[in-house]
């Protein structure tokens, strides 16, 4: 079920009702009633995948158990490379199968030995790699002692599969979402209301920025002809806008929806686009996952506690099993290592520019910070090419054609031959509205967040624009999936 | 902040939300178009004497509606309307056959663009979601029950918002003066030039607009599916389903693949239509145009003999000539 259908419409104020009823319940009612509807929320897309998630929970669930029963090292990380191998085994098969035969076969073909290797019909179930990681947490933090197994099998299978992050995130700690289930929820109209603040500031990156400019980026890299670079640019910033509101945008509904019930979920997004370096960058992108590629792959790899050499190679390996993730796809390789080398340098040179940064002299300030946000941007702009190209080669082409004379030339006829100009210019304009207000909010968790103690006038206007641009400028074409959806 | 007062605010948000719609629905096109549309499928309830149906889209709507329908004791009327597919006839056709029980026949258009690719979606579909959702049947609500009855509020329906962004784009062009003043949705040309143009540019309109409606003729399965619909239902009704076809320009005829055309004729008569009635080339004279595909007000009145010769039936109770003179002015 996606959460801009109109079957969520229904589906969340029916939830919501009937779990404020049972609030005066006993606890695991409440949590039976989340992990029910929670499935049901993802059964609604393909209902078979429904024992692939009850089964890697259980296992997940029986390894806490049993982690708590053995004492001995061995048993302890057999059982842990049990939960390892299960989730990553589940993930590896559904996710890559197919990604490693073939390359297997292309890489043996080019010495000249021809493979036959079956090659399977794999679905990708939807947010397989956010629940499994987020399942993982739970293993490892049993298996370092850093909190107890649960025994309370409809709290753990609830925390798994909570329906507001299943499919696409925030991938949470055990640590944190698991003890939320074991106690009850307050429910205060302050959060309440500003739970349905951040769902109406969602709906506005999904479908007033995010659908608009998709139409603009599938015609753009979906296009098999020859673009000049001006319109790859085109493509290229409208394509990091959508990927933002549109993985943002669903951050905003996950974090608004638990809200509603009581959670408090991480935040995920903290207006990357304003960083001034890309490890700034990777400190508010995506945050979950950055954070959880921290703590699980960089950190035990040795982390900043080596070598510069090595804690380049970790930065390096780090940020290619991320690109790994994304999806079975050397472009998604190459986006990660791409993104391994722009933060490399800070570990040999630090933040040489750190200085101006904080100058009290304007003139020097407003540039470097200008400077700083452009010059990130840029190297993201360049990174998103391969995250959203079909292939590498179609990447080299749109870059080899960015950085030709073509970009040069205005992009307006070829966009009007493509029929896209109109969306292009509408897509623009989504785009600054959400730049401006992000702007100025920045140092919020949203963008509607404003302090409840300030006027109501100077609050409900905004809201009241927000909800009128959503309702007349929204995408009005098919319902389109979120991008992480396939992740 | 308590819970009374955020109740409150809630109850003001939703008043503004419905006046919102109130409003729109009042002083929207999209949603007079769509009372009309609901309305001539109602009014079949006010001809008591009804026992032929016609069922399809503007090449029967344009010159039929004006005429027939305002007949209340003829024995003809028309439900067809600028645009339908035949999921739209399905629906209508349904409705109207549990309204009136009289009803012994239906004619349904057998044009080969009722097959093509431009009828796999109509711009009236979310008018006929309605009938579905009253039926109870959600085989035809393509993107689920829930979504159908969203589209039931106006500032949610996403076609009125597609048909608001057209109608402030026209708006737009017209104020910087490039209104092309063109035809209305019911897909209707500028009914006074057709006749007054060339013969050579009557050809090459027809030829272009033929191409275009005719692409993909016979390839998709929907409409064939459509269809068997119809005549299931027709069957259920014991009414006899007669496939037909009015005239337009020979060019424009010619575009539909002859093959493909074939192929609908048996596949129509295999499934249980009882006859199909192919007119496209009744009439010749420009004068009883409207376009290339479309019968005018002066072609309807040799046209309905025809059809009525063919049927073997009256259509309705006085000539047409006398009810041409008092019909209203042709939309």
């Amino acid at each position: 079920m996606l959460f801009n259908s109109a079957d969520y419409a229904f589906f969340l104020p029916l939830v919501l009702l009937i779990y404020v009823l049972l609030q005066r319940a006993p606890l695991r009612a409440q949590n039976l009633w989340l992990l029910v509807v929670s499935y049901v929320f993802y059964g609604w897309w393909d209902w078979r995948f429904l024992f692939l998630l009850f089964g890697t929970t259980l296992n997940d669930y029986l390894v806490g158990l049993g982690l708590a029963r053995v004492q001995q090292p061995a048993k302890r990380r057999a059982l842990l490379l049990l939960s390892i191998g299960v989730n990553l085994g589940v993930l590896g098969f559904f996710k890559y199968y197919n990604f490693f035969i073939s390359s297997l076969i292309e890489a043996f073909a080019g010495v000249g030995v021809h493979l036959h290797a079956p090659t399977l019909k794999v679905i990708l179930p939807v947010g397989i790699s956010f629940y499994t990681f987020q399942a993982l947490t739970y293993t490892v933090a049993v298996y370092r002692r850093q909190m107890q197994p649960t025994r309370d099998p409809i709290a753990f299978f609830a925390y798994v599969a909570f329906f507001p992050q299943l499919v696409a995130g925030p991938i949470e700690r055990a640590g944190h979402l698991l003890p939320q289930f074991h106690r009850r929820r307050i429910l205060s109209p302050e959060a309440f209301a500003d739970g349905a603040r951040q769902i109406l500031w969602g709906l506005f990156c999904k479908l007033v920025v995010a659908d608009n400019c998709a139409v603009v980026v599938d015609s753009i890299f979906d296009q098999s002809g020859p673009l000049p670079g001006s319109v790859v640019l085109v493509g290229a910033l409208v394509f990091a806008f959508q990927i933002y509101s549109d993985f943002s945008g669903y951050s905003h509904i996950a974090l608004g929806t638990a809200r509603l019930f009581g959670f408090e979920l991480m935040q995920n997004f903290a207006t990357p686009y304003f960083s001034q370096s890309p490890v700034e960058f990777w400190r508010r992108w995506h945050i979950s996952l950055s954070t959880w590629f921290r703590d699980y792959v960089y950190i035990p790899l040795g982390g900043s506690r080596a070598s510069r050499g090595r804690q380049a190679f970790n930065l390096i390996v780090t940020f290619v099993l991320s690109g790994l993730w994304h999806g079975a796809n050397w472009t998604y390789i190459i986006w990660g290592l791409l993104n391994g080398l722009y933060v490399v340098p800070r570990v040999f040179m630090g933040d040489p520019l750190a200085g101006a940064v904080r100058s009290p002299n304007l003139l020097i300030r407003v540039p470097t910070l200008a400077l700083r946000i452009g010059g990130t941007f840029a190297l993201i702009l360049l990174a998103w090419i391969f995250f959203r190209a079909r292939d590498i080669a179609t990447a080299g082409h749109l870059l080899h054609e960015l950085f030709s004379r073509s970009l040069l030339k205005s992009p307006a006829a070829t966009l009007r031959n493509m029929g896209v100009l109109g969306s292009t210019l509408y897509s623009g304009l989504a785009i600054a509205l959400l730049v401006t207000i992000e702007w100025f909010q920045r140092d919020k968790r949203y963008a509607l967040e404003i302090d409840s103690t300030r006027a109501v006038l100077a609050r409900w206007p905004l809201y009241a624009c927000i909800a009128a641009v959503i309702l007349l400028f929204r995408y009005t074409g098919r319902s389109l999936d979120f991008i992480y959806f396939q992740f | 902040m308590s819970w009374r007062k955020l109740a409150r605010l809630a109850v003001v948000l939703l008043a503004v939300f419905v006046a919102a719609n109130i409003v729109t629905w009042w002083i929207s096109g999209y949603f007079q178009r769509e009372s009309s549309y609901r309305g001539e499928v109602a009014a079949v309830a006010s001809h008591p004497d009804v026992h032929i149906v016609f069922a399809g889209d503007s090449h029967f709507a344009v010159p039929l509606n004006d005429l027939i329908d305002v007949d209340p004791h003829g024995p003809a009327y028309s439900i067809a309307f600028g645009g339908d597919s035949l999921r739209e006839c399905f629906a209508k056709l349904r409705q109207v056959l549990n309204d009136s029980h009289t009803i012994d026949t239906i004619i349904v258009s057998a044009d080969p663009h009722m097959f093509a690719k431009g009828r796999l979606e109509s711009s009236n579909r979310s008018f006929v979601d309605w009938y579905f959702l009253r039926a109870g049947d959600r085989t035809g609500l393509k993107r689920g029950w829930a979504s159908a009855l969203l589209d039931q509020v106006p500032l949610l329906n996403n076609d009125f918002l597609q048909y608001l962004r057209k109608e402030a784009g026209t708006d737009l062009d017209r104020l910087r003066g490039r209104g092309r003043g063109g035809g209305d949705t019911e897909g209707e040309a500028d009914g006074s030039s057709w006749d007054k143009l060339t013969e050579g540019q009557r050809r090459a309109a027809a030829r272009s607009t033929g191409a275009e409606d005719h692409a993909g003729t016979g390839e998709y399965q929907l409409p064939f599916y459509w269809y068997e619909r119809i005549l299931a239902l027709a069957h259920e009704h014991h009414v006899k389903v007669i496939g037909m076809r009015f005239p337009v320009h020979p060019d424009y005829a010619a575009q539909a693949p002859a093959a493909e055309v074939a192929a609908i004729d048996h596949f129509l008569l295999r499934n249980g239509v009882a006859q199909i009635i192919d007119l496209r080339g009744a009439l010749s004279d420009p004068r009883d145009f409207q376009d290339e595909d479309h019968v005018n007000d002066a072609g309807v009145l040799p046209l309905l003999p025809i059809v009525e010769k063919r049927l073997g039936r009256p259509l309705m109770t006085h000539p047409p000539e006398q009810a041409a003179a008092n019909t209203p002015a042709p939309h």
